[in-house]
Parts: C-alpha cells; sequence; structure tokens
C-alpha cells in the first residue's frame, strides 16, 4: 500500500469525528519503482495537507523531507525526487493502520489494507455517512 | 485529423484485445461458487450471490474507458478510482489508458487477489483496498474520476444507487457508471436532486451480457440493456 492511498483513506467507524490521519504500524515496507512524474506531483501538493504526509513518512523510516513544506520547493528537482520516492514508492506491506480517534486496527496484509467493518462499528444507512467526507 | 481518428480507433482495439487476453484467464480463476455454499456475510472469505459480481466484459470495459478519455479527458494523467472492482478490469483498463494512479475498492479479498494477480500479469500498477463501498472512509477530493461497475440491486435493492451517492462525493471530476436502462428515469432524479450532481448524461446503452453463473439464473445467457453514465460532482 503506497503513502498515498493511506493519504485517501480515513477512519469509517461510526461516530468517530475526526477519522484521520490514520497512523501506521509498519511491519514489512518495500521500495517500489514507479516513473517519475513531475507535473504529478506538482498538482497533488496544493491538495495534500504536508504535515500528515510527514507523519507517514515518518513512520515508514522515511526522513528525507522537511516538517514543512511550500509551492516554491517544487522548482527543485532534488525536492520533487524524494517527493516522488516517499509518496509512491514506498509500500507498507505488512502492518496496520490505526484510527486516531479509537485506535482499531485496520490490518495491512500484501499490500492490501482491510478497512471492512464489524457490525457493531457501522451506521445503518450509507447516507448518515455524510460527514466521514 | 484522419491519422488522429486511426490511432485513437487502434488505441480502442489495443486496449480492447488487452482486456480480452486478461479476461479469459480472470474467468477460469472462478469467483462464482454454488449457492449452496454462499455465506451471507461480507466475511472476505468466499464470493457470495449477495454480492451481484459480475465480471465487466471488455467490450464494455473498453468502451466506458476510451470514451472517458478520448471524449472527456478524464483518465490519462488522473487518479482513478475503480469502485467494487472485483478483478481489476475497469481500473486496469485505466491504467492501460495513462492513467497516473488506480486505486480498485472491494469488499471480496478473492477477488482482491485476482485484481492483484491479474495486475501483475500486465505489468500495471493497482492500489487495492479492501472495503464496503458504502462505509468508505475517504479524505477529501483527490480522486478525479470515478469509474465502476455497480451491483445492480437485484439481491440487494438500490446497491447501485448506495455506489452512486459514495462516488460522487469521491470524485471531483467526473463518475462513469452502469446502470439498467430500465432505471434511468429513477436514476438521473436521484442523481440530480438528491445527490446534488451538476450533470447527469447517458452516453450510450450497451447489452451487458450475463452468462449463467449461479444456480438461481434460469437461462444460459441472458442480455440485459445498461445505459453508461457520465456524472458530474
Amino acid at each position: 500500500m503506497r503513502l498515498l492511498t493511506d493519504y485517501m483513506l480515513s477512519s469509517n467507524i461510526k461516530g468517530v469525528t475526526n477519522g484521520f490521519p490514520l497512523r501506521l504500524e509498519v511491519e514489512k515496507s518495500v521500495e517500489k519503482e514507479v516513473d517519475f512524474n513531475a507535473d504529478f506531483l506538482k498538482n497533488m501538493f496544493p491538495k495534500i495537507e504536508w504535515k500528515a504526509l510527514v507523519d507517514a513518512f515518518r513512520s515508514m523510516g522515511y526522513t528525507e523531507l522537511p516538517n514543512e513544506a511550500e509551492s516554491p520547493m517544487l522548482d527543485s528537482k532534488e525536492f520533487l525526487k524524494k517527493f516522488h520516492h516517499a509518496l509512491l514508492q514506498l509500500h507498507l506491506e505488512e502492518g496496520a493502520l490505526i484510527c486516531p480517534e479509537t485506535g482499531r486496527r485496520f490490518p495491512v496484509s500484501k499490500g492490501i489494507p482491510n478497512m471492512l467493518l464489524h457490525e457493531d462499528e457501522v451506521f445503518d444507512e450509507v447516507y448518515q455517512i455524510e460527514s466521514q467526507f | 485529423m484522419a491519422i488522429e481518428m486511426l490511432s485513437s480507433i487502434s488505441l480502442f482495439c489495443n486496449l480492447e484485445r488487452v482486456l480480452i487476453g486478461y479476461g479469459k484467464k480472470s474467468r477460469e480463476i472462478s469467483s462464482f461458487e454454488d449457492e449452496a455454499q454462499a455465506t451471507r456475510k461480507p466475511s472476505g472469505k468466499s464470493s457470495t450471490v449477495e454480492f451481484e459480481q459480475y465480471p465487466t466484459g471488455p467490450h464494455i470495459a473498453s468502451r466506458m474507458l476510451y470514451m472517458a478519455e478520448n471524449s472527456f479527458d478524464d483518465v490519462s494523467g488522473k487518479i482513478v478510482a475503480d469502485f467494487g472492482c472485483g478483478c481489476g478490469t475497469l481500473g486496469l483498463a485505466a491504467a492501460l489508458l495513462g492513467a497516473e494512479y488506480v486505486s480498485g475498492i472491494d469488499i471480496d479479498s478473492q477477488s482482491l487477489e485476482i485484481a492483484s494477480q491479474n495486475a501483475e500479469d500486465l505489468e500495471l500498477d493497482i492500489n487495492l483496498i479492501q472495503c464496503d463501498i458504502r462505509n468508505l472512509g475517504w479524505r477529501g477530493k483527490i480522486v478525479d474520476t470515478v469509474v465502476m461497475n455497480p451491483p445492480f440491486g437485484t439481491r440487494k435493492k438500490g446497491a447501485d444507487m448506495d455506489f452512486l451517492f459514495v462516488a460522487l462525493k469521491v470524485a471531483s471530476q467526473a463518475v462513469y457508471s452502469l446502470h439498467k436502462t430500465t432505471t434511468r428515469d429513477h436514476v438521473k432524479r436521484a442523481a440530480l436532486r438528491d445527490f446534488n450532481a451538476r450533470n447527469a448524461e447517458v452516453l450510450c446503452e450497451l447489452r451487458f451480457d450475463v452468462p449463467q453463473l449461479y444456480k438461481f439464473h434460469k437461462k444460459k445467457e441472458v442480455d440485459i440493456a445498461v445505459d453508461l453514465w457520465r456524472f458530474v460532482p
């Protein structure tokens, strides 16, 4: 599971008001190379909360990126390469995502996070999850 | 102009060919089990009749993704999510057409395993998530386009509308979906009036071949008329 995927997910348990960011519990991680696309990264940057992403990077053991980032840094190829590496090339193979409010573990196995809820964690009607977005 | 059209057509044919090729393999690894063995809960253990798992045929998948890219620029360079991805057909078609990042979400672990294998075989990247779409916890509007072939709601009524509701919350640019032609008015009304979509358009009508997959299917094969929709959130 890439960190961009982790970034998109939030805890979907009923009653949880702040379901992200999900903390990472790392048992096994790997690196897989993907093509570098500067435009994609520059488009992504304004859409994300940098601090949340940096925490995820650090959990994976990647410390090359600063705590704060401003858009002028996107002009630096070195910065973009590091951003690319952390966002798209680091994979959590085995471990878990942790709900920040309840501590509930969502296991990650073979790189796939399991976000299935138990019966008591679910809203009755899908329309009740309006607040999740 | 002629050259562009020709290369577009060959792109479309290539897409179809690839999907047909891999589709043959994914059918062999069957998740279509005997109804007697079906479990009732989405435990992720075995496929169930409840999920209405029908593979998206390559001709429908390539038509949907090709139109999304060629007519609307909704695929190449974009972040695409495939809701109820199953074996990954739509998501992989998106990757083939140049989507920058593809997420595939499905409730069933067997399907996800197949999707993972299919991605590997095609040397494509797909980011898989196991989740019930109706309980999806998602953050913000990072995804550009959602593509889906939702369960039609024959087993669980209204399942496709649940999918549409969530899709319109997640997508920032467009949602492509298939719904039975018989439900056309209902879908349009729900999308525009209840789900606040800005636009809801039927791009074309297709025929969806449903082979006899489950014991409760009486006929050997059935043709269902489906609408290919494009919604704007």
